[in-house]
């Protein structure tokens, strides 16, 4: 089976990596892009080792090109046609999402908020009423803390459903270049909201700007 | 996954976990493999997330 580590443009280089398994990573090339693939035997088990393992290949591959769409873990092909007709499909696709990499990095971002203590309150519809407020408040805080990152970068996400201790988790695509800057307007929001509590990750390779329209769509 | 880790090494370990199996492309007409210990893995993150979020609390109330 053709496990696939990542697509990347055709002209790109290819380290000399070992994946999960210790297969040595190869190269094929399909229209408009290429997949970074391994043969793999049999079931591929999700343990810490072959998740550590995918993720070294892709920070491998990141690390000597400078347009990589990561793929995620777990996904094989039974050999190179299934791998083609399928990877034929979303070729525009594909060869548009790595132009929008291409020399940016994922820069990853937690806000917490501290623990409200709870507070007495008297009818359920006051509890409620408190619930809302609060909530919009962290939504609104949220909202604050983000624009302006979101502004610095060339594109971002958030990940929604979030109550009002974690305020926000956020993933940024930013320009190598400009991570040293980015870092430090995440510090000054930290400083200006400093009971608050920052979690700043990265640089990763774009895995969360590596997620395909329809699937987008479809979820 | 160890927990002895520094709270800054264990969010590392945890997004990064994160991004390899939940974000990344997905292609269509590939073979899914090991769901199931998909889940598990995502069982023993969700316990550590937790403990992350209690330290992040304790953190911000000695701040």
């Amino acid at each position: 089976m053709l496990y696939l580590y990542a697509f990347v443009r055709e002209s790109a280089e290819v380290p000399d990596a070992t994946g999960v398994g210790g297969a040595p990573v190869t190269f094929v090339a399909l229209g408009a892009v290429a997949a970074v693939v391994a043969e793999v035997d049999g079931a591929l088990e999700a343990t810490d080792e072959n998740v550590l393992a995918h993720a070294h290949v892709v920070d491998a591959l990141a690390a000597v090109n400078d347009a990589v769409l990561p793929v995620r873990f777990g996904r094989g092909f039974r050999d190179r046609d299934d791998l083609e007709a399928a990877v034929l499909r979303l070729d525009g696709e594909l060869k548009d999402r790595l132009a929008e990499v291409s020399g940016c990095v994922e820069i990853g971002l937690h806000v917490a908020a501290p623990a409200q203590p709870a507070q007495p309150v008297g009818s359920g519809r006051d509890y409620m009423e408190h619930r809302l407020r609060d909530l919009a408040r962290a939504d609104a805080l949220a909202a604050d803390i983000h624009a302006p990152l979101a502004e610095r970068a060339r594109a971002a996400t958030r990940s929604r459903s979030v109550g009002t201790t974690a305020l926000l988790r956020a993933a940024y695509l930013v320009p190598a270049a400009d991570v040293h800057a980015f870092r430090g307007a995440v510090d000054e929001a930290q400083r200006r909201y400093g009971e608050l509590s920052f979690a700043c990750t990265g640089p990763w390779p774009p895995y969360s700007f590596a997620v395909l329209e329809r699937e987008g769509a479809a979820a | 996954m160890s927990r002895d880790l520094p709270l800054e090494q264990q969010i590392t370990l945890i997004e990064l976990v994160d991004r390899v199996l939940s974000k990344g492309v997905v292609v269509s007409g590939d073979i899914t493999l090991a769901v199931a210990d998909v889940d598990l893995v995502y069982v023993g993150l969700r316990v550590l997330l937790a403990s992350v979020g209690t330290i992040e609390r304790l953190q911000g109330q000695a701040a």
